[in-house]
């Protein structure tokens, strides 16, 4: 189980050291990858259950996994797409400059979306949801030579880790009521978890944490901003996000939460969302220039629709229904295999055209006869005609659409009307996206190479499943209600597939196309009208955006410039002050009661070494230049060696002087680059400096006590002293529970806390890259 | 400060400097000693050859980029720890898990005992080995 997860980042680290030998051949080893993950998933299949790990105990975060239908369909979806757009990249990327990071990081963003869609551990799910992030702004900003990308990919980080904090601060919440990161176990008993959840009044927070969390991912309104920037990714990097990733792991967050959190208000909230956002992008999507911009609106638009599907109440007029669910994952679906088709389609026109406007193809059917086919047949399940996949699934929905409106009446009547009207606009968009492939070409477009096999293939392949879709929609129906069985009663099979009555339903799609036909063939005018008042179009969100991220950059320089001078005094006065007055406040607020401790300071030879050490320290304070100080700091620290040596800890002294030496020859090295004096110091900086080593000396002096004195329980010593050893009688050769070594401090240190050695030495690795960085952007002649 | 004696010291203590902080590293584990000492020892072995004959002597001595050669092992310390530690997950134990091995009846050794820290302490070696070095040469360019 955890294999699968951990392949594709195993082999993202493996791309690095291969790429010399493969080149752009890596696009096939990482599609390898992608393939033996999805076959791992498709053992799965008919399975439900959860593995857990301990992975951090005493944390109680575990690696635990979870597998039922949802996290199958879209761990499929991810692999799957995966596999196709690595073979895609191959024929894409030739052309493009290329690197090991374009593979490994999509094998990361993989790799991470495997882990959100099987995590069971609501930590490690946010880790997996914070690395789709980070992943996919290195794949959005991947030309990184152009401003465009780089924007985009920080609009895409920016706005997708707002939702992920969102998303944590939900998970804390529930851990604060529930005691649990286990989603197996709120999952086992929704009702009672939601109930809990109520009574303690956490329940409208969580579900605003989770929703924000889910829209922001799927780019709904108002953070549906960063899918059209996106665009600017490779081509396949874009339909693996629209298709499987990214966009995919906000509506799965949605679909996993659904079963705790549905209720009114979750209905609510989904529907408005799904329902605004569906018809704002949809008619975006109408009156974009480009292809990608096209697609990119369409998907927020779609998304929308699949958002309306999970919103749907799961008791209608009193029965018990999870048609909402089951369309709504069936969308999901459908949508994922047009939409990478129409991505990877759009890619072979811009590639093989070299243009991005519509407006500037035409009947491109001569020249690409099979794109053009596989581009109809797409555009047509992306507007749900009939017959196709994307009519079914759309069907559904419009079934449930109706549902609640007839079931509560009144404003509710509005939702099937504005849905119907996002169809028609949906109808408008696809036809414009066939109207490129019909029609007389334009005379100048007369050179089309036809497009590489390891493009047209993938996309030959998405298309092969739509139609097993269309022929047999029960398996994917199947999958689905494998995980929805679990948690809602069903009460009756649903009907996919052509209607065979004619219904409300039926109407709404027949009407919806009616309309879209209508409303293509005034295209031009409207087109025309719409790019006087272009202004509208992103809604002035991008705007809000930028404005709030340019006051943000302001405040944060302002706060820069007062605390951060090129003084390294400045930094430390604030670095210090700020440490000891957190201290000091987190005394005064525990209270922790000390006493302090005469007994040991009254032996003869620490008196002697004590009053060394405070000779030397005046000396410092003293010293007419620095290599004095600096000797006379170092007599210091040898001291305090001599004082761990007396108080019988060897280790530490040894530790103390070798350190001690090393700071020695690092100042003697950096001596002879400093300014002879600091010169004549005012006097109202020798106050300043008197007030900030005495505050400072304070905070040490109570840290010291208090932390001496309170010490802990006896429980934890004996603990460390009966394991630290070896067992006192043993059968096995391997032993776990104790720690073998008769150094009980190192013991502890690389056995017991091993973790927290591992954040030190973590703390020692980034603070040397850090000097390193600030040493190498010093320029030459500036003050050290 | 590159004196003649300064250098023959420097030849004759640096490697001592070295098998002492191997000695620590391994008896780290049941008395004085451990990855962090040795490393420190190490560090300022080197330190010493720095400033006896010259970066750039031993540069082309040792035949590495020095500051290169830090950041790798630096981060080789960090990886290597993350990997073994690791391992005890697919044993279904937590992160970090150590277990050491006895093996009691080895000819002329008699009885050894293998911890399996010693990966562990071998990673805070290089980590805090590579930072310090970084460190030093970064200051001393």
């Amino acid at each position: 189980m955890a294999v699968i997860i951990f392949l594709p980042f195993l082999a993202a680290a493996f791309t690095f050291l291969i790429y010399p030998f493969l080149k752009e051949k890596t696009a096939y080893f990482a599609a390898l990858i992608a393939l033996l993950c999805s076959i791992l998933i498709l053992n799965l299949i008919g399975t439900t259950g959860s593995v857990s790990i301990p992975l951090f105990s005493s944390l109680d975060i575990h690696l635990r996994f979870y597998v039922d239908g949802l996290s199958i369909l879209v761990g499929l979806l991810a692999s799957g797409m995966g596999i196709l757009t690595f073979i895609y990249s191959f024929g894409y990327m030739q052309t493009k400059a290329q690197s090991p990071t374009y593979y490994a990081s999509l094998l990361v963003f993989m790799g991470s979306m495997l882990g959100i869609a099987f995590s069971a551990d609501l930590i490690i799910l946010f880790v997996f949801w914070e690395l789709t992030s980070l992943s996919s702004y290195l794949l959005i900003g991947y030309f990184n030579d152009e401003s465009s990308s780089r924007s985009a990919a920080k609009k895409a980080l920016v706005i997708t880790s707002l939702g992920g904090f969102f998303m944590l601060l939900g998970f804390l919440l529930i851990h604060s009521i529930t005691g649990s990161f286990d989603l197996t176990f709120l999952l086992s008993q929704p009702e009672s978890i939601q109930s809990l959840l109520r009574t303690h009044g956490v329940f409208l927070p969580i579900l605003f944490a989770i929703i924000i969390a889910g829209a922001s991912k799927s780019a709904q309104i108002p953070f549906h901003i960063w899918l059209p920037s996106a665009m600017v990714a490779p081509t396949p990097v874009s339909a693996f996000l629209h298709s499987a990733a990214m966009v995919k792991a906000g509506v799965y967050i949605l679909g996993r939460f659904h079963p705790i959190l549905a209720g009114d208000e979750w209905s609510l909230i989904l529907i408005t969302l799904g329902i605004t956002t569906m018809i704002i992008t949809a008619f975006f999507a109408v009156i974009s220039t480009t292809i990608k911009e096209l697609l990119a609106y369409s998907t927020a638009s779609h998304i929308g629709l699949i958002l309306i599907g999970f919103g749907i109440p799961l008791t209608l007029s009193g029965v018990p229904s999870s048609l909402g669910f089951v369309s709504g994952s069936f969308h999901l679906f459908n949508h994922a295999l047009f939409k990478a088709a129409l991505f990877f389609i759009a890619g072979i026109v811009t590639c093989q055209v070299g243009v991005n406007a519509i407006s500037e193809v035409k009947g491109l059917w001569k020249k690409l006869p099979l794109t053009a086919g596989f581009a109809i047949f797409a555009s047509l399940c992306m507007a749900g005609i009939p017959l196709t996949s994307g009519f079914y699934s759309k069907e559904l929905l419009f079934q449930g659409v109706y549902a609640v409106a007839s079931n509560y009446g009144g404003i509710w009547w509005l939702l099937p009307i504005l849905t119907i009207l996002a169809s028609a606009f949906a109808v408008v968009y696809s036809l414009r996206f066939i109207m490129m492939f019909l029609g007389t070409p334009f005379p100048h477009q007369q050179d089309i190479s036809p497009p590489p096999l390891s493009m047209i293939l993938p996309t030959f392949v998405l298309i092969l499943f739509s139609l097993l879709t269309i022929i047999y929609p029960s398996l994917v129906i199947d999958l689905i209600s494998q995980s929805e069985s679990l948690y809602f009663q069903r009460n009756s099979i649903l009907h996919v597939g052509f209607p065979r009555h004619v219904g409300p339903p039926l109407l709404m799609s027949f009407l919806s196309i009616l309309i879209g036909i209508i409303l293509f063939s005034k295209i031009e005018q409207i087109l025309k009208n719409i790019s006087s008042i272009s202004s509208f179009k992103h809604f002035n969100i991008d705007s809000i955006y930028s404005s709030i991220l340019s006051t943000l950059y302001n405040w944060s320089s302002f706060l820069t410039s007062k605390t951060e001078r090129i003084l390294m005094r400045t930094h430390i006065i604030w670095l210090l002050g700020t440490i000891g007055i957190l201290a000091l406040a987190s005394f005064l607020y525990s209270r922790p009661n000390f006493l302090m401790i005469y007994e040991p300071l009254l032996r003869f030879d620490f008196l002697i070494v004590l009053l060394i050490i405070s000779i030397g320290a005046m000396a410092v304070v003293r010293a007419n230049s620095h290599i004095m100080g600096v000797l006379f700091l170092s007599l210091l620290g040898f001291m305090i060696a001599v004082f761990y040596l007396l108080s019988n800890a060897p280790d530490v002294a040894l530790t103390q002087l070798a350190v001690e030496t090393i700071i020695l020859v690092v100042f003697l090295v950096i001596i002879g680059k400093l300014p002879a004096y600091y010169g004549a110091t005012s006097f109202s900086r020798v106050i300043r400096d008197i007030f900030l080593s005495l505050f400072i000396g304070i905070t040490i002096f109570f840290t010291v006590i208090i932390a001496t004195t309170s010490s802990a329980s006896k429980d934890i010593a004996t603990f460390f002293i009966d394991r630290a050893s070896y067992p006192p009688i043993s059968a096995e050769n391997i032993i776990v529970d104790y720690g073998g070594g008769t150094n009980i401090v190192n013991v502890i240190l690389v056995d017991f806390r091993a973790l927290d050695t591992l954040g030190e030495i973590s703390v020692v690795a980034l603070a040397a890259l850090s000097i390193l960085t600030i040493l190498s952007s010093r320029k030459p002649g500036d003050s050290p | 400060m590159t004196t003649l004696i300064t250098r023959t010291v420097a030849r004759i203590v640096a490697p001592l400097i070295f098998v002492t902080a191997a000695v620590l590293f391994i008896q780290g584990h049941n008395s004085i000693g451990g990855g962090f000492i040795s490393a420190v020892l190490i560090v300022s072995a080197i330190a010493l050859l720095y400033i006896a004959y010259g970066t750039s002597d031993l540069t082309r001595l040792l035949n590495i980029s020095p500051s290169n050669f830090n950041r790798k092992l630096l981060v080789s310390g960090l990886l290597l720890i993350l990997f073994t530690g690791t391992v005890p997950i697919l044993f279904n134990m937590p992160f970090l898990t150590q277990a050491f091995l006895i093996l009691p009846h080895l000819p002329f050794l008699g009885e050894l005992k293998i911890s399996g820290t010693i990966f562990f302490d071998l990673g805070v070696l290089f980590t805090v080995t590579g930072s310090l070095l970084s460190i030093l040469s970064g200051v001393s360019r």
